[in-house]
């Protein structure tokens, strides 16, 4: 009872920042509209039946072959751009969701593992997060795509390898923290079962660090989905992300066709914005350094 | 302090040394070396010819051996695309890289640790929150749409600068410099930027943070009683310790700026080496891609050692600490 | 005595989201010169906040709301930074708690003793030097031309707080504010402390106001007592005359909790209750929830600020017969 009054203490804190709640709110929004793309979108950008080249590259606002509006105009094969970016959306957030939950769950066993046991599983496990951290996370996506090729269950590979190293640590820490007071000392004497010190302590201590950080990650793999995408190491050209829809407009917006990259763009932007509004005040408000 | 210099080189060898066999597992083991090495054009004769040229009938260990001696002797193999040896190849587009890479650096920290003392230190005024909201929204753009963006705006419809390349460049001492004419400085101005902003809305934070946490301390409410000027309370007292994790973080994201070059070099045609190791990824270069990993491995281990020496130079306790003495 | 300090009235408060916030309401004090003053009170009395109030270093959400603080006559509320700038460290001087982060770690000792002495004095860089050597052999530093390229690590908290100390009397100040000094030290330490600043003090003619939650320290040190409670002083007088009569119930609460004056077995005396957050209107006296006196007048009526017989007292039921023996 104790512990729940404190989340929802935490959650008014939250919802102090008006600032947060707007981007709280934005991200539901956007998520909603990924999540009903079907309903909200005037074709199915994947369906290759549905497009009709004529209407490749049209501005904003124009109409097509079949009286069709572009509210943000076609790319270049006659794609509407606003069905493009809803359902890419998708893709973007799926695929950075997905390998953010992954990820999270193996630094948790990892980084629980490196607290409890110590000694020498701790030192090899940390030794490879620090190595790993030392590399950009860019880096290290890059040359993994580059062995393993191009798809979505590689790119969310690659993802999880990038992120996971941070769970780790970060759970790490706050385990470790929590062993260091006494009553687990007193647990581990009165020889508890690990499971409930793990679970009981260690677990329900880590989490508020972990969620500040998997928020800040969550960002940071969609931004960098998108990246690789936009780079052709990413997902398919069949079924374009944000980024594979910037680059797409790439060739185009030297000729002045500025909204075939621009529109997936703001909505890439506003995604990552979102997230980061949310991530800032959770770190404030679950931050144990800043807390009275 | 040259014991210390001394321990930290030994260590940085030692990750040279695990780094170069991760790699060669990487490159060697993991991947079919014979696809990895020997060009996907190659007919049956060539393949079977190359693979005991490359020694790979013998044992793992000898060859991590004969690697190892290549890597030292900087023969890693010559690049399938270009005909010339990968390390080479690298070499002559480093330059561009660091040029873009150390100007980008520049501006993000000329920019980046005004920006957040004037934040931190009227954390509530106007422009205090504009400064925060303009570096989460610098947080929040993806680096390659805002180069598009850029490209779009002051290239296409304003037409002030160019979108890609270098520009006209001057030798230096052999090396290729664009900043030094007024048209590479042109060519120059857009891609830094474009790389800036993120490290830029970062130091930020950094520094907006620090000088938070610093004016709140009571180091800084007995200067003031001592009856010094804030000018030298906040460039002297708050500046000095702020900027202990600032030179660690500054050094530790140069490489991440080398590293995420490549993204910018992509999206402004920039001759550097990451976008070498684009392209060597798109047409499976092998041993560039080797060589540009092994180059920016020992980069890194080079700016961590520097950090670590910039940051005892600075910390006095650090220093001290490491000395023996108390 | 001339007076050297005239605190008249003084409000400090702070502007929070919760409302405003009056650490220091209506405080009068007067300092005379060489006089040593304790400012006594619990954690959140608001004593902390009126040295800073004095020094001019109450930062926003704070800010000085009425009354008049002289210094020699000179009124110092609503005085520009560049003329606090040049008071501050020259005529009134500060140290603080803990001596462990007032001084600057990543500067040395001689920068920031040096600093202090150019901000009020234009010499040369080796008198400077030598001034500042003079300095740390005053406060008892051992070897202190050596010891000036020492950073504040390689000081024990006690040598710290004397540094601290040095620095504060570089200018022979007239006033020395010392906001709990001694609380983070030893026991031995703090006594030691405690002798340097009274020796120092009466030799530069420096008036102190020395504030702290425990009346122990200062009984030995101070020549009057002020007792702190609520942003409020709530008792002044001579310190033998606090001390043996005190006229306020808290004074008697605090004196009654001060183990030294139990006899062995007995369990301590305590003040039930909490100090009151500061918040919104004052409606009677604060410390009535707390007093074992308190009547029906007590929470519906202010008490106002009493003077008889040199002794300042708010309280409607201030023991005043004894005083006036």
């Amino acid at each position: 009872m104790q512990e729940a009054s404190i989340w929802r203490e935490k959650l008014a804190d939250f919802a102090a920042s008006r600032i947060a709640l707007f981007g709280l709110a934005l991200f539901v929004l956007i998520v909603l509209a990924a999540l009903f793309a079907p309903w909200l979108s005037m074709q199915n950008p994947y369906d290759l039946a549905q497009l009709d080249i004529m209407d490749a590259r049209l501005p904003p606002g124009s109409t097509g072959g079949d009286g069709q509006t572009f509210l943000i105009g076609s790319d270049e094969q006659g794609r509407d751009l606003w069905s493009a970016i809803l359902y890419g959306l998708r893709i973007s957030l799926g695929v950075g969701v997905i390998s953010t939950l992954i990820a999270v769950s193996i630094g948790l066993v990892v980084g629980l593992i490196a607290a409890y046991r110590g000694g020498r599983w701790d030192n090899v496990i940390m030794r490879i997060v620090d190595i790993q951290l030392s590399f950009p996370a860019i880096l290290i996506a890059l040359i993994l795509l580059a062995v393993l090729g191009q798809g979505i269950g590689k790119i969310i590979a690659a993802l999880v390898t990038v992120q996971w190293a941070y769970y780790a640590r970060t759970v790490r820490g706050a385990a470790l923290a929590e062993m260091s007071k006494d009553y687990i000392a007193a647990a581990k004497g009165l020889a508890l079962s690990p499971a409930r010190i793990v679970f009981n302590h260690l677990l329900p201590n880590s989490l508020p660090p972990l969620i500040v950080v998997a928020s800040v990650q969550v960002a940071h793999a969609i931004a960098l989905e998108a990246t690789l995408s936009f780079l052709g190491l990413g997902l398919p050209i069949t079924e374009p992300s944000l980024g594979l829809l910037i680059a797409n407009g790439y060739q185009y917006l030297l000729s002045g066709k500025y909204w075939v990259s621009f529109f997936p763009g703001v909505a890439l932007l506003l995604t990552i914005l979102s997230i980061n509004l949310v991530a800032d005040q959770l770190r404030d408000v679950l931050n144990p350094r800043l807390a009275k | 302090m040259i014991a210390f210099l001394l321990r930290r080189l030994v260590q940085s060898l030692l990750v040279l040394l695990a780094m170069s066999v991760l790699v060669f597992v990487g490159v060697y083991l993991i991947g079919n070396p014979i696809d990895i090495l020997i060009s996907s054009q190659a007919d049956q004769a060539e393949r079977d010819r190359a693979i005991v040229a490359l020694g790979l009938d013998k044992s793992i260990w000898s060859q991590y051996g004969s690697f190892a001696f290549g890597a030292l002797t900087g023969d890693l193999g010559k690049s399938f695309a270009h005909g010339v040896p990968a390390l080479e190849l690298i070499m002559t587009r480093m330059p561009a890289t660091l040029e873009l890479a150390l100007t980008a650096m520049l501006i993000a920290v000329g920019l980046g640790i005004p920006l957040g003392m004037i934040a931190g230190l009227k954390p509530d005024g106007f422009i205090g929150k504009s400064i925060m909201a303009a570096s989460i929204l610098g947080f929040s753009l993806p680096t390659f749409w805002v180069g598009l963006m850029l490209i779009m705006l002051f290239a296409v419809f304003l037409g002030w600068l160019p979108s890609n390349g270098r520009g006209e460049t001057v030798d230096v001492f052999g090396v290729p410099l664009s900043f030094l004419t007024l048209d590479g400085l042109a060519h120059l101005i857009l891609p830094a930027v474009n790389l800036a902003l993120f490290k830029l809305s970062l130091l930020i934070r950094l520094t907006r943070a620090g000088v938070r946490e610093a004016m709140a301390m009571d180091y800084v409410k007995f200067a003031r009683a001592k009856g010094l000027s804030s000018t030298r309370i906040v460039g002297v007292h708050v500046l000095k310790n702020i900027m202990i994790p600032i030179v660690t973080v500054i050094g530790l994201e140069f490489g991440s700026v080398v590293a995420f070059a490549v993204v910018t070099e992509s999206v402004f045609a920039w001759p550097g080496m990451g976008k070498l190791l684009l392209d060597s990824i798109n047409v499976l270069d092998r041993p560039v891609i080797v060589a540009y990993l092994l180059i920016i491995v020992s980069l890194f281990v080079f700016i961590n050692l520097l950090v670590d020496i910039a940051y005892s130079a600075l910390d006095p306790r650090v220093r001290l600490a490491d000395s023996g003495a108390h | 005595m001339t007076t050297l300090l005239d605190v008249k009235g003084l409000k400090t408060y702070f502007a929070t989201t919760l409302g405003e916030v009056r650490a220091v309401d209506d405080v009068s004090l007067a300092v005379a010169e060489g006089e040593v003053v304790g400012l006594v009170g619990e954690s959140g009395s608001g004593k902390s906040v009126t040295g800073y109030s004095l020094m001019g270093l109450v930062d926003a959400p704070g800010r000085i709301v009425a009354g008049s603080v002289k210094l020699q006559g000179r009124e110092l509320v609503g005085l520009g930074e560049r003329d606090w700038r040049a008071l501050r460290g020259h005529d009134i001087a500060m140290i603080f708690q803990d001596p462990m982060l007032t001084l600057n770690p990543v500067l040395r000792i001689d920068t920031q003793i040096i600093e202090a002495i150019r901000a009020h004095a234009d010499v040369s860089a080796a008198r400077a030097r030598e001034w500042a050597a003079e300095a740390l052999a005053g406060v008892g530093i051992p070897s202190p031309a050596d010891r000036l390229t020492a950073y504040p690590h390689q000081f024990s908290g006690g040598m710290r707080q004397r540094v601290a100390i040095a620095i504060a009397l570089l200018h022979k100040p007239k006033l020395l504010i010392a906001d709990e000094p001694t609380t983070a030290l030893d026991v031995t330490i703090q006594g030691q402390i405690l002798a340097q600043v009274q020796t120092l003090a009466t030799q530069m003619k420096t008036s102190v106001i020395w504030i702290t939650h425990d009346l122990s320290v200062v009984s030995g040190l101070a020549n009057r007592i002020a007792v702190m409670y609520a942003g409020r002083i709530v008792e002044e007088g001579a310190t033998t005359d606090v001390l043996t009569n005190p006229a306020h119930p808290y004074t008697r609460g605090l004196l009654r909790s001060l183990p030294s004056q139990n006899k062995p077995g007995e369990t301590l005396t305590q003040i039930p209750g909490a100090p009151p957050r500061l918040l919104g209107e004052r409606v009677g006296c604060s410390f009535a929830p707390r007093c074992d006196q308190a009547q029906v007048v007590c929470s519906e009526a202010d008490p106002d600020r009493t003077v008889a017989a040199n002794r300042a007292v708010r309280c409607h039921f201030a023991l005043r017969e004894e005083v006036a023996v």
